[in-house]
């Protein structure tokens, strides 16, 4: 019974974790105000990864939303240049630049996430099989030199008499 | 001594005898041909001048090495002269034979024959040119302990009338007793077969002289025409005094010495001492012995009637069905008491019948009763058993015979482990302090024979008996191996030929080295054929190896090589193979030299063995390891998406990251750069 219960309040903890981080970053936007809100529309796709990604190490979250907010970051700068008006975020978000900024580098960030995965397994890859074919050369030379005893586990007396001795 | 020099031949067609003596098998000497061998012309290399005479040892009988040394001191006028001895090779039988050098005799057999008659000498005349001389030849061998058991007319060198004195020849080529005829051996030592008459005592070469004595002053041989047995008898029913001399007239001096010297009884037989006292005109009376006692009714043996107890006893052991037969019905000891009156004698006979009784019903049951009775009943003879008597010190050079020459070695193992020597030296009364040793050394041979080990049995029995015994490994036929030190010099000839058994090791060679060498018997197990070869073959290197470090020669490469095929599955221990092949380079080097320490070094040095062991138990975890990373590995292999998932996508996020910052830093510049109305 105890183990049945174990996994539920983990689960508990987990989602207590997202509330706790979604309230934290809610009330880190607070001080910038409204304007500042409407110009983080722009990480919508971030909020999409949050809400998507199920990888414990959060890796498409992190690629997302580091470029999508590198996407919206000058926008929110230069908002707070000019005053931080709900017109100027308004004349911001009305521009398709705008988007395509902020959209495009979360897409760069899903690009990344597209191409490099299957270059980083194929150097791996290569890697192991070079490693591999070090690690049977070695077992081979051992061979050579010990005979196919010292791939077995009996004992030196038996090798010995195995030997004739 | 180097054994090398045997094999050398010399420039004059001679043969090198040890490099001291030149013996010319082209100039045989017919006449002074002896029991053991022939004789032959030799000169001494550092002193050519002298003439002598090599006996060549080639007949299967062993000469008696144990008394060369006490031979070669003997320095009397009337007795040839040893001068030296050793091995030589001779090349018509391709075999190393012992020879014994003697100085030539002066003069030529005083008798050619023992049926021959001389004219009869004077009283004063056979005293001063023939008795006197000789005693002194007796003295000096009392003196140096030499028993020759080859006196008689035949084997001295004298001519009547010549002032040089005579000269008894040759006495060591064969065991003592065998050439003797048996009418100059006592009675006891007649009745044993030749080669089993042992080595004999002082007073028995008294007697044989004592018998010569009779011939010359009688002028003949009075058994002449007789067989030995029909002499054994005469001398027994009559005494040998009476038997030689009879009715003869002869001077009062020479009764009076016969009689001493003749005389039956060991205890009253003069000796070289008593004769030194006749000599110097003390004069002895010699004591008559009971030995030929009567009985006062006869007893029946094989339908003949028999009123002496020597007689009874011989005709006892050759009637061994109807002898038991007397024994177990008592008859036998009622007729010890009642027609003898020997109470002492019934009893002696009543326990040894009881000891018998004891060790139960065996297949002899019946031959070693009679034996055991035979042996009380006349302990001075020699023991008799099926159809053999053989006094207990020449059982040694019987069951030498007996293996050299291929003869019934199971009959003379019989009477050691029958233990019949400790009954026949319980039985001798007054002598039986100085035979315990004889006794004891039987029983020790008795315990070898029950030990089937190598190293023991019958051959070691062989050698601890005859300390003087060459080793007669049939390997080593044709070699004289009289010392250790000779043995690997032998070993490197046999090992030359082409006809070499497979291992240079055998019970005889293991057992002539424990007895030689005082060497422990566990090393020698390690070399029995239960061993694995390669234990038996490393025993065996150790061994020689060691001989090799004591005696020498420097190199063996024949013998190295004979090893070789023994030790080389030991390099096996090697479990590294290039290492092994290395070792297997220093093996073939060290054989080259011939060095049999260097090459037990180089396949049995523990450092190296333990060093390589450690090394294998490294390798092999080293191997286990590797194994366990190659798992891992081809695991991880299997799932693409995986190390995709685990690997590219943290590599993903970074990259992204990594431009994400890049941006950042560039899009907060440039407002700063702004603000500050750049």
């Amino acid at each position: 019974m105890a183990k049945d219960k174990k996994p539920e309040g983990k689960a508990k903890k987990k989602g207590g974790g997202k509330t706790v981080l979604l309230m934290t970053l809610f009330g880190c936007f607070v001080p910038f105000g409204l304007p500042t809100l409407v110009v983080c529309l722009g990480l919508t796709p971030t909020l999409v990864a949050l809400l998507t990604d199920t990888d414990e190490r959060r890796s498409e979250l992190a690629a997302v939303g580091y470029l999508n907010f590198a996407g919206v970051l000058p926008f929110m700068v230069e908002l707070w240049q000019h005053g931080q008006t709900m017109e100027f975020a308004l004349s911001i978000m009305g521009q398709s630049t705008t988007w395509a900024v902020m959209l495009g580098a979360a897409g760069l960030g899903h690009l990344i996430l597209y191409l490099v995965p299957p270059i980083v397994g194929s150097v791996v890859r290569i890697n192991q099989e070079s490693r591999l074919r070090t690690l049977k050369e070695g077992t081979a030379q051992l061979e050579a030199i010990w005979g196919p005893d010292v791939a077995t586990e009996s004992s030196l007396s038996e090798v010995l008499h195995n030997r004739g001795l | 001594m180097s054994q090398e020099k045997v094999v050398k031949e010399d420039v004059d067609g001679g043969l090198s005898m040890e490099g001291r003596v030149t013996i010319y098998p082209d100039k045989p000497l017919p006449e002074l041909g002896c029991a053991g061998g022939a004789a032959f012309a030799a000169r001494l290399r550092n002193d050519a001048s002298q003439d002598l005479m090599a006996v060549v040892c080639s007949r299967g009988l062993q000469p008696r090495l144990d008394q060369v040394t006490a031979m070669k001191m003997v320095d009397s006028a009337s007795v040839i002269r040893l001068r030296d001895y050793g091995a030589v090779n001779w090349p018509a039988d391709n075999a190393n034979y012992f020879a014994l050098v003697y100085e030539r005799p002066l003069l030529a057999r005083y008798w050619q024959s023992l049926d021959e008659t001389h004219a009869t000498m004077s009283e004063d005349s056979v005293n001063h040119t023939f008795v006197m001389p000789l005693i002194k030849a007796l003295l000096e061998f009392h003196r140096t302990g030499i028993v020759h058991g080859g006196i008689r007319p035949t084997n001295i060198f004298w001519r009547e009338g010549s002032t040089t004195p005579p000269q008894i020849g040759e006495g060591l080529s064969a065991p003592s007793g065998v050439g003797q005829p048996v009418i100059f051996e006592t009675i006891e030592r007649a009745m044993c077969e030749p080669i089993g008459r042992g080595l004999g005592i002082h007073l028995d070469d008294c007697y044989a002289f004592g018998v010569t004595l009779a011939m010359v002053v009688l002028g003949g041989n009075p058994f002449k025409g007789m067989d030995d047995q029909t002499i054994i008898r005469v001398k027994m029913e009559k005494g040998t005094f009476n038997a030689m001399i009879g009715k003869h007239r002869l001077p009062q001096s020479h009764i009076e010495l016969l009689r001493g010297l003749l005389s039956d009884d060991t205890r009253l037989r003069w000796s070289a001492e008593d004769l030194e006292m006749w000599m110097t005109g003390r004069r002895l009376t010699p004591k008559s012995s009971d030995t030929g006692r009567r009985a006062s009714r006869h007893f029946d043996i094989g339908g003949k009637e028999y009123w002496q107890v020597r007689p009874l006893a011989a005709a006892l052991a050759q009637n061994v069905d109807e002898a038991v037969k007397v024994i177990e019905n008592g008859g036998l000891e009622k007729w010890l008491i009642r027609s003898l009156g020997d109470e002492e004698k019934s009893k002696d006979v009543g326990e040894m019948i009881a000891h018998s009784r004891e060790g139960g019903k065996s297949a002899r049951y019946a031959e070693q009763l009679v034996t055991r009775v035979c042996i009380a009943l006349d302990p001075a003879s020699p023991i008799r058993y099926r159809g053999i008597a053989v006094m207990p010190a020449g059982i040694s050079s019987m069951l030498v015979d007996a293996v050299a020459n291929g003869r019934d070695v199971q009959l003379v193992s019989e009477i050691i482990m029958a233990q019949f020597v400790t009954a026949w030296v319980n039985a001798q009364k007054d002598a039986k302090v100085d035979l315990v040793p004889l006794a004891q050394l039987l029983e020790r041979a008795r315990g070898y024979i029950e030990r089937t080990t190598f190293g023991s049995g019958l051959e070691r029995a062989l050698y601890e008996l005859t300390p003087s015994l060459p080793c007669l490994s049939p390997m080593l036929r044709g070699e004289h191996v009289g010392s250790p030190r000779f043995l690997l010099p032998a070993l490197e000839r046999v090992a030359q030929r082409g006809n070499k058994p497979t291992e240079p090791m055998d019970r005889h060679i293991a057992a002539y080295l424990i007895a030689r060498e005082k060497r422990s018997d566990s090393l020698f197990q390690a070399m029995g054929p239960t061993e694995t070869p390669v234990r038996r073959g490393l025993a065996i290197l150790s061994l020689y190896g060691e001989l090799q470090y004591r005696y020498g020669p420097d190199s063996l490469p024949a013998l190295s090589m004979w090893l070789l095929p023994m030790v080389e599955p030991a390099l096996n221990r090697f479990l590294s193979k290039p290492f092994q092949e290395k070792v297997r380079k220093q093996v073939k080097d060290a054989v080259a030299k011939g060095s049999l320490s260097l090459l037990l070094k180089r396949v049995d040095d523990p450092d190296r063995i333990v060093g390589d062991e450690q090394d294998f138990m490294e390798a092999r975890k080293l191997y286990r390891d590797i194994q366990r990373e190659k798992a891992m590995i081809e695991q991880a292999m299997q799932n693409k998406e995986q190390i995709a998932r685990e690997i590219g996508k943290p590599v993903a996020a970074s990259i992204a990251c990594f431009i994400a910052i890049v941006f950042m830093a560039v899009a907060l510049g440039r407002a700063m750069l702004q603000s500050m109305g750049v």
